[in-house]
């Protein structure tokens, strides 16, 4: 785009004013573009063009160009293994927002202090490290565990119950970790709902019932989609959630990716997994986007991302 | 007979420990124009969300063609709002925005397409159809927020300032407009404002409101020229309060002490020593006749487009404003006047 010169444009004693350099300021952006350059295009075209190398075992690859490691995906053991990942996601980012989007939508209703409360204890869990998070669930629900130890006290059941290691405890794991993240989307977007707009429908006719559904709910759609957005491409990508409260009995992309590249040894392999999970959750997430914007077009910024 | 709509009795409302109004009665009549007008503050908005239901009075009663409707939600009360921020539903365009309180009720698809393009026409926004809110110019919303709240017709519509947001020659377009499609209709329309010009204009009635209670209630011209208190007289037009002594009374009359000098007021049941206030408008103030005779000086001068405002300062300190066609214009600062009134003029209003 070139610069119009317009009248304003011209100098005081009417000369055209000599173009302007780029800004000095340009040079400040240089670690910026550097940086992503490095950590972010770099490793992503290095993953891709690793996906077409050819194994040679042992972690250790030639350049010479193959389209063997994509083939392979078609196996039913590794196509079994993307489905359960997706639909791990789909169920986890389900209960995520059953239980995030009314939770978020509460503490948007609540006074300014409970706000602030509230979002200070959804926050909380952020500040320790989820790995850590994720063995304090084990000692919670392990067999000898706190919850079962009260279980026992209460007598409530004669033996302990296992928890750990199955699909259900996987899923709940998800939805634990990654449940901040909607509530505060639809907290974020139910909150900058004008409510006078739920008192005109109030009283133009609507019961509590039928305002929720034709006014907030429309209205919070983008920060529901972001929240989705939030919980779906995490969950595929969570391997040690899996590894961790699955026991290695779950086995997800993920944990399929991290062990083709230790135990398996085959990178090139690996990589190819990386590229297809990043191009199925790119496109879930164009596609939300896509819808989110629609909904959400007549309100501003409302988008996480 | 018994003509009225609405009534509103002892009704008050607190927020926060401040109440807000006060042992408020208002009786609304079928069909009338009745509009609130007040500072704000004064609980007028208040008042119309408690009729609306968006709001519960503290005490009092609510009733709306005879029933008690304190405790129906807003939804079962055939009455709708136009909202000051027009609250037109973003994610719907304006037929969805006039449509949705028919789809409510359940009105079959095709009559509603039928009385949305109705009563587009008769807001004068035929073909807007689709548009989009955001689109749409402040004077177009506010069309669509009209004819949203008129389209399942209800009892009472009420407006909260609708006119707010609009520059001045819209505002005035829109007065005329209102009022054409409040006559069209028969409507009984509570409106809200705090602009005395356009309450003058438009309505049947006005009722005057300061402090959470109304001050006083009556048509236009009675409000301008008969105000009861003080404030009525100073909120509508502008008028000058006169503080009066009376020094003696003689056969109904009182002779009145104000500023060194004495007039006569006609008015039984007086004492001397009571003491007086008067509403005086501004463009009742003469200066210069031949029977003028209070005492002030010119400390002010400006030129109101159509007429001209003269401030004065009488001998005991007390700011008179004059506002006149074509007034002597030569006068300037510093000039000593001599002012006066007719006796007709001069109001006893009652002063808090």
């Amino acid at each position: 785009m070139g610069r119009h010169m317009i009248a304003g444009d011209l100098n005081d004693d009417g000369t055209v004013p000599k173009r302007r350099k780029t800004s000095p300021y340009i040079a400040a952006l240089i670690p910026l573009y550097l940086v992503m350059i490095l950590l972010v295009i770099g490793p992503l075209v290095y993953t891709v063009m690793l996906s077409f190398a050819t194994n040679v075992g042992n972690g250790g690859f030639s350049w010479k160009l193959t389209v063997e490691n994509y083939r392979r995906m078609i196996d039913p053991v590794y196509r079994v293994t993307f489905l359960k990942s997706i639909q791990l996601a789909f169920l986890s980012t389900l209960l995520i927002s059953l239980i995030g989007y009314p939770f978020g939508y509460w503490m948007s209703r609540l006074s300014k202090k409970w706000k602030k409360i509230m979002i200070l204890l959804v926050v909380i869990p952020f500040g320790v490290n989820s790995l850590i998070r994720y063995y304090g669930i084990i000692i919670l629900l392990q067999s000898k565990g706190v919850l079962n130890w009260l279980l026992l006290k209460l007598h409530l059941i004669e033996e302990p119950i296992k928890f750990l290691y199955n699909y259900s405890t996987v899923l709940a794991g998800m939805v634990y970790g990654l449940l901040p993240f909607m509530i505060l989307s639809v907290y974020s977007s139910a909150e900058k709902i004008d409510w006078t707009l739920v008192e005109a429908s109030r009283d133009l006719g609507a019961t509590k019932t039928e305002a929720f559904f034709s006014i907030i709910f429309p209205l919070t759609i983008p920060g529901l989609f972001s929240g989705v957005i939030l919980s779906f491409v995490p969950s595929m990508g969570l391997f040690f959630v899996s590894e961790i409260l699955g026991g290695n009995k779950i086995v997800l992309v993920g944990s399929l990716i991290q062990d083709q590249m230790t135990r398996g040894g085959n990178w090139p392999f690996a990589a190819a997994i990386a590229v297809l999970l990043t191009i199925v959750t790119s496109v879930l997430l164009i596609a939300s986007a896509r819808i989110s914007q629609l909904q959400g077009e007549t309100r501003k910024g409302n988008n996480l991302i | 007979m018994n003509d009225d709509i609405l009534v509103l009795s002892d009704v008050c409302k607190s927020y926060d420990g401040v109440s807000v109004l006060k042992h408020l009665f208002l009786k609304v009549k079928e069909g009338e124009f009745l509009t609130l007008l007040g500072a704000s503050g004064c609980g007028k908005t208040t008042t119309l969300r408690i009729i609306a239901g968006l709001d519960s009075p503290d005490s009092g009663n609510v009733v709306l063609e005879g029933n008690d409707v304190c405790d129906l939600e807003p939804n079962q009360r055939d009455v709708n709002t136009v909202f000051q921020s027009y609250a037109l539903f973003p994610h719907m365009d304006v037929e969805k925005n006039i449509g949705y309180p028919l789809k409510l009720k359940r009105v079959p698809r095709l009559e509603i397409a039928e009385r949305v393009n109705e009563i587009l026409k008769l807001v004068q926004l035929e073909g807007f159809n689709h548009r989009r809110v955001p689109n749409l110019s402040g004077g177009q919303k506010q069309r669509v927020a009209l004819a949203r709240a008129l389209v399942s017709k209800p009892r009472i519509l009420l407006l909260d300032e609708p006119l707010g947001a609009l520059d001045l020659k819209l505002r005035r377009m829109m007065q005329i407009e209102l009022k054409r499609l409040q006559k069209l209709l028969g409507l009984t329309f509570i409106y809200i404002t705090h602009d005395q010009e356009e309450a003058l204009n438009m309505s049947d009635r006005i009722a005057v409101m300061n402090n959470g209670v109304i001050e006083q209630i009556d048509a236009s011209d009675v409000i301008y020229n008969k105000p009861r208190t003080s404030y009525v007289a100073s909120f509508v037009g502008n008028a000058n309060i006169i503080k009066g002594l009376v020094a003696s009374v003689e056969n109904d009359a009182a002779v009145v002490k104000f500023c060194e000098q004495t007039f006569l007021f006609s008015k039984p049941g007086l004492k001397a020593g009571e003491e007086l206030h008067f509403a005086l408008r501004t463009e009742h103030v003469i200066l210069n006749a031949p029977d003028s005779k209070f005492h002030a000086t010119v400390v002010e001068k400006s030129f109101r487009g159509s007429m001209l405002r003269i401030v004065l300062k009488t001998q005991c300190n007390q700011e008179i404003v004059s506002t006149n066609f074509g007034v002597d214009s030569k006068l300037k600062e510093g000039d000593k006047v001599l002012f006066s009134w007719k006796d007709e003029n001069i109001v006893l209003v009652d002063h808090e």
